[in-house]
């Protein structure tokens, strides 16, 4: 980190290597496409080399940088908010969890089931259950309080349990 | 809270999916089926969310652009480089096209594609002219011919920080519309060029260094004259870097930095400037390699050609020249140019890499117009 910050480039691409993958995990869950995330991934990693000379350390690198893409993504959003929403992008949200056991009719669902949350909800459940960050950090990443922050997760994820729930509980059924 | 109790609400359920559930909650789900089947079930729905997320591939190529982006933006904001090379995140690319060509647009989704489709022809523009700009740039080396001093003495002077603009024929190269002042700040130490043409003959227009820059005579403003035939702006390409046929004006004096000249007519997307400066590979290459020599060899990576700060081979020789093309001072590792035509303002960046020259058009969003190798 501190190599990447005095400019060393290597040390640079060491670190975004290291967290791009984590970067477009984020960035995939929140805009729903490969295609959008690549373009939210590209904007956040150039958000972190720009924003880098004035990361304090104050946070971790990693929740920093989750703020950055989460920022992108919501961006690439808006951008996306304005032009037609490709058809291969759409869904119906009409499948369900056991389908998703089929693997792409899953991550269709979900992508389909996520699309369906606001961007403040879809980020709340994005960093707690994609990136395991507990509340006080998303709350730092989503700049909200805390109570905010569980507030959106929970009801966030309720509406994808609405979404996505029937087979699940299918699933579980005894 | 009893079976007496209302069933635990989606706040109580989410926080007993997290293992926050207080007693009270914990106490209900050991008395209530409904709420431990409805528990279950939340489980398997994020369960299933953060499965899908792990399945999440990256792909190498969205890997690669995305990190070249970035890193070359770190150049052109001033991030202190100690390489100053995106070397590995360039590294992999198609292998060398017999002619400079575009190899990859950057319009990388499908949605962007059709978003941007109202402005494909500007782009393709766009794309030329970046093309066209590299190796105008590559032509702007510190060596300039003496037909390039010569116009040098005629282009016009920019302030200290570069941001302002040149006319030539009418012509300006101001900041992009879209830029903000952050932008401004990130080019402000980079030479802009802007090339625009009619039907009746090109002009070229572009920043030059400040006087009393370290830029030598002859080498931006050799850019325009720089070469020796000129195609004109049809597209053609002779093998040889012409130039515009109107060598930029000059002026002690710095305007500020703005989108139009004093006294310009505001511009207008016009035909593709300088088509014919874009030679074909073997003879862009031919142009670089007499000017910086040849590029360094061996595989891509720091350790093929960094040999210390500020000295990596071809590509310390690109620093210098950019220095000196800005006039800055700056450690600028790539040559730098605003493409910008057409209402796309970017960016084009060239260097040496792993024994290929290597360029990056850039738009002002950093998205990648073209990526060329020669």
């Amino acid at each position: 980190m501190a190599q990447a910050r005095s400019g060393d480039t290597q040390a640079l691409e060491a670190l975004l290597r290291l967290h791009q993958g984590r970067l477009f995990a984020v960035c995939r869950r929140m805009t729903g496409s490969d295609a959008d995330a690549a373009d939210a991934l590209q904007d956040a990693l150039i958000g972190v080399v720009r924003g880098l000379p004035r990361f304090d350390g104050r946070s971790s690198f990693a929740t920093w940088s989750y703020r950055i893409a989460v920022n992108a993504s919501l961006d690439e959003l808006r951008a996306r908010s304005r032009r037609p929403e490709p058809e291969e992008a759409s869904g119906d949200g009409s499948r369900t969890v056991a389908d998703a056991m089929d693997g792409v009719a899953d991550r269709l669902d979900i992508d389909s089931a996520l699309r369906q949350l606001t961007p403040e909800f879809r980020a709340a459940v994005v960093l707690r259950d994609v990136c395991e960050l507990d509340y006080a950090e998303i709350a730092e990443v989503l700049a909200v309080p805390p109570g905010t922050v569980r507030s959106r997760i929970a009801r966030g994820r309720a509406a994808l349990v609405a979404l996505l729930g029937g087979r699940a509980e299918a699933v579980t059924a005894p | 809270m009893t079976m007496l109790d209302p069933h635990l609400d989606v706040e109580q359920l989410s926080a007993a999916v997290d293992g926050l559930a207080d007693g009270g909650v914990e106490a209900h789900l050991e008395s209530c089926a409904a709420c431990r089947r409805q528990l279950d079930t939340w489980r398997v729905v994020i369960a299933s969310v953060a499965q899908a997320a792990s399945e999440d591939r990256l792909g190498a190529d969205v890997a690669e652009q995305a990190l070249a982006a970035a890193l070359g933006t770190a150049v052109a904001a001033g991030v202190p480089t100690a390489a100053g090379v995106p070397t590995a995140a360039a590294a992999g690319l198609a292998p060398e096209p017999s002619r400079v060509v575009a190899i990859e647009h950057g319009w990388r989704s499908p949605a962007q594609r059709r978003r941007r489709l109202r402005t494909a022809a500007a782009s393709v523009i766009g794309t030329a002219a970046a093309a066209g700009l590299i190796a105008l740039a590559v032509t702007n080396l510190p060596h300039g011919s003496p037909s390039a001093s010569k116009a040098s003495s005629s282009a016009t002077a920019t302030g200290p920080d570069q941001r302002s603009s040149a006319t030539g024929s009418g012509s300006v190269a101001g900041s992009p519309a879209s830029s903000g002042a952050s932008r401004s700040a990130v080019y402000s130490r980079a030479v802009r060029y802007r090339a625009t043409s009619g039907a009746s003959g090109s002009s070229g227009s572009f920043a030059a260094p400040a006087p009393g820059s370290k830029l030598p005579a002859g080498s931006a403003a050799g850019a325009a004259s720089s070469g020796a035939t000129s195609s004109g702006g049809s597209g053609s390409s002779t093998g040889t870097v012409p130039a515009p046929a109107n060598p930029p004006t000059h002026s002690s004096t710095s305007p500020p930095a703005s989108g139009t000249a004093p006294g310009a007519p505001p511009e207008q997307p016009s035909a593709p400037p300088h088509l014919g400066l874009v030679p074909d590979s073997a003879a862009l290459r031919s142009v670089l390699e007499s000017r910086l020599g040849a590029a360094p060899t061996g595989p891509a990576g720091p350790s093929a050609v960094d040999t210390g700060p500020g000295s990596n081979g071809a590509v310390a020789r690109c620093s210098v020249a950019a220095q000196q093309l800005a006039g800055t001072g700056v450690g600028f590792p790539q040559y730098a140019a605003f493409l910008h035509y057409a209402g796309i303002p970017g960016e084009v960046y060239v260097f040496a890499i792993g024994g290929q020259w290597r360029a990056w058009a850039l738009d002002s969003g950093c998205h990648t117009l073209a990526t060329v190798r020669f």
